[in-house]
């Protein structure tokens, strides 16, 4: 695969992969909506037996640690990607010469 | 030396309400360790403003900081940005007092800022220079797009200045006993001077200092809730629960809004409304490219959603050292000074009036950093977008712009402090909506289409922006903030507080069909151009 070819796969692999972190948490804030009104049962239902902390908190604070996680996968496998693309291109560079 | 005097002169305009004050103090309970914590910041603001003065020359330097910040640094600037007073005092005080449904705004704010980080932040910075505006109107008509971009920005940031400002002077009258007009001068006059000299290199580091304060007071601050409970969340909750008149229903939803639409629309205000705020924007223009960009915004998200956790957490501790304390209380969940002073009593009851001063004086310079960052984005609207490139075509100087900036940003200080005092003891509930409700049914979807659908045009921009901003206003001006609470009307012709799910929907739907029937020869130009764009956007080339 040339740099042309690599990049253009990149583009396409990255659009995709920003589709699906965005759609899978604008899902999961819409879910948290919807549940909070017409399931407000199981929203304030105790996570463990008679315990003070319910579903809806639970439900809460996974997402905001899913938007910690997902901040650092991101971040990580970008920087893999282009480390991988800047390779291929120095590769290119050096054959050329 | 000329610039040292000029700010030795701001140091002064600033303090004089202080000095007024100290005449006066014989009449109101003065907190020492909050006016020494303010006075400890103002003065080390002042002194990075001097410093910053310095090097701000050009007008790179002055939008952008020269393109000098580090990632770290921005990171925290962009935290400290989103860190707003509304945000912490705000959202503790609602923890407070309805529990539950303060989670619908947390959880919003923190997805905006994966939103900001995966959509926007690294597109933006390659494209863009200097507003964001650069990056709507890369491959599409300039002088429309700016007017339609620059519109937006100013009818976000003015309403978000003036709430701040009422905010400011409010606050000052319960922490530091000095009179309402008085906090709206200090306020003011330091914005001023931190951007009219320093420009973004200074309005970067007071949004740094501050950030760091805030953390670290409000970490110290949950730390000290957490230990009571002996570092037991569950003893936490069920303590509040116990402790608030409204029992396990704390924990349940419906406290604020008990409809769908309601809670979807706030949703949506807060995710495109928080991703499309121009003073937050402008902020990955000071980063040299577009890996940096990612993470700064990397770095900020982090740091918000652990600020969510630590307000949550300082909430439900209020709500057990609060409630029926009558050293706070005025019976129920009724606190002295109101909701908005829950975390400053917090602070008292925790580490005594040292701690408390020192909270206060941090939620002050909260206050303070963010109106600065918001006149920033304001005077760059009107010099850059405005100015430069729409009357000037492009054809103005840097010295001129950057005049018309700093004269921007002086008019726009006055104009905002005259305004703050009209507004005293007026409801602003609406001036905190207008912003987010703009932002998300007009800069977002234009931002978002611009840099991801080649087939954008320029027409279904200003039709879809155009019409996201003028629905937003006319929904907010007939919904029960504006209708009922200021008009006094009984009913609000529309039942919701945030519009932005009509809003938002048209303006994508507009965008989208004027666009798709735009068959002219320009839309065509348009459309043709995305391929260089993209590549612009993803590379920076």
């Amino acid at each position: 695969m040339n740099e042309a070819q690599a990049f253009s796969s990149y583009i396409k692999w990255r659009s995709g992969f920003i589709i699906k972190l965005a759609l899978s948490h604008f899902a999961l804030i819409l879910v948290f909506d919807a549940l909070c009104i017409y399931t407000p049962g199981f929203i304030t239902a105790s996570v463990l037996g008679n315990s003070a902390i319910t579903v809806g908190v639970v439900y809460a604070l996974g997402i905001v640690l899913s938007v910690i996680c997902s901040t650092f996968y991101y971040s990580q496998r970008i920087t893999q990607e282009e480390m991988v693309l800047s390779e291929l291109s120095i590769t290119e560079e050096e054959q050329d010469q | 030396m000329k610039r040292f005097s000029l700010l030795c002169a701001g140091l002064f305009l600033s303090l004089s309400p202080l000095i007024v004050f100290a005449e006066e103090q014989v009449k109101r309970p003065v907190n020492i360790a909050a006016v020494t914590t303010f006075v400890i910041f103002m003065v080390l603001t002042l002194c990075i403003t001097t410093w910053a003065a310095r090097r701000t020359r050009s007008r790179h330097d002055y939008y952008a900081a020269g393109g000098d910040i580090g990632s770290i640094q921005n990171g925290f600037a962009i935290a400290g940005d989103t860190m707003s007073a509304a945000s912490f005092l705000g959202l503790v005080g609602l923890v407070y007092l309805i529990g539950f449904d303060a989670l619908y705004f947390m959880a919003s704010l923190v997805i905006s800022w994966l939103v900001v980080l995966i959509v926007i932040a690294e597109r933006l910075r390659n494209l863009g220079s200097y507003t964001f505006a650069d990056a709507i109107s890369y491959r599409l008509s300039k002088k429309p797009i700016r007017i339609l971009s620059a519109s937006c920005a100013l009818a976000i940031l003015i309403p978000y200045l003036l709430a701040q400002l009422v905010a400011a002077g409010t606050l000052v009258e319960g922490l530091f006993g000095l009179n309402y007009t008085q906090g709206v001068i200090v306020v003011g006059v330091l914005m001023m001077v931190y951007v009219a000299f320093g420009g973004m290199m200074a309005t970067t580091w007071v949004q740094i200092v501050k950030a760091v304060l805030l953390l670290g007071g409000g970490s110290v601050l949950a730390f000290g809730v957490l230990y009571a409970f002996q570092f037991n969340p569950e003893k936490l909750v069920a303590s509040a629960v116990d402790a608030h008149p409204r029992g396990r229903d704390l924990l349940a939803p419906g406290g604020l809004y008990t409809d769908i639409i309601s809670v979807v629309s706030l949703s949506l205000a807060f995710i495109g409304g928080t991703a499309a705020m121009p003073h937050v924007l402008m902020r990955f223009f000071t980063v040299s490219d577009a890996v940096k960009a990612r993470r700064s915004a990397a770095i900020a998200v982090t740091l918000i959603a652990y600020f969510q956790i630590v307000v949550l957490i300082i909430g439900f501790g209020a709500v057990v050292m609060l409630i029926d304390n009558a050293d706070y209380s005025t019976g129920g969940t009724g606190v002295i000074g109101g909701s908005n002073m829950v975390a400053v009593h917090l602070a008292h009851y925790v580490g005594g009036d040292i701690f408390m001063g020192f909270i206060s004086a941090v939620a002050f310079a909260t206050i303070l950093a963010v109106v600065s960052g918001i006149t920033l984005a304001a005077g760059a609207t009107v010099s850059h977008d405005l100015f430069s490139n729409v009357f000037k075509d492009g054809n103005c100087s840097e010295a001129e712009e950057l005049m018309i900036s700093r004269i921007t940003v002086v008019m726009l200080g006055i104009l905002g402090m005259y305004l703050a005092v009209v507004f005293e003891g007026q409801n602003v509930a609406i001036l905190a909506t207008l912003p987010l409700a703009i932002g998300a049914s007009t800069n977002f979807p234009l931002l978002f289409l611009s840099m991801y659908w080649s087939g954008f045009t320029t027409r279904g921009a200003i039709y879809g922006g155009y019409s996201g901003l003028i629905l937003a206003l006319l929904l907010i001006l007939l919904g029960p903030n504006v209708w009922v609470k200021v008009l006094g009307f009984e009913k609000a012709i529309f039942p919701y507080t945030f519009p932005t799910l009509f809003s938002m929907g048209i303006s994508f739907l507009f965008c989208w069909y004027f666009s798709v029937t735009d068959k002219s020869a320009r839309a065509q130009q348009e459309k043709d151009a995305f391929p260089a764009q993209l590549l612009r956007s993803q590379t920076g080339k």
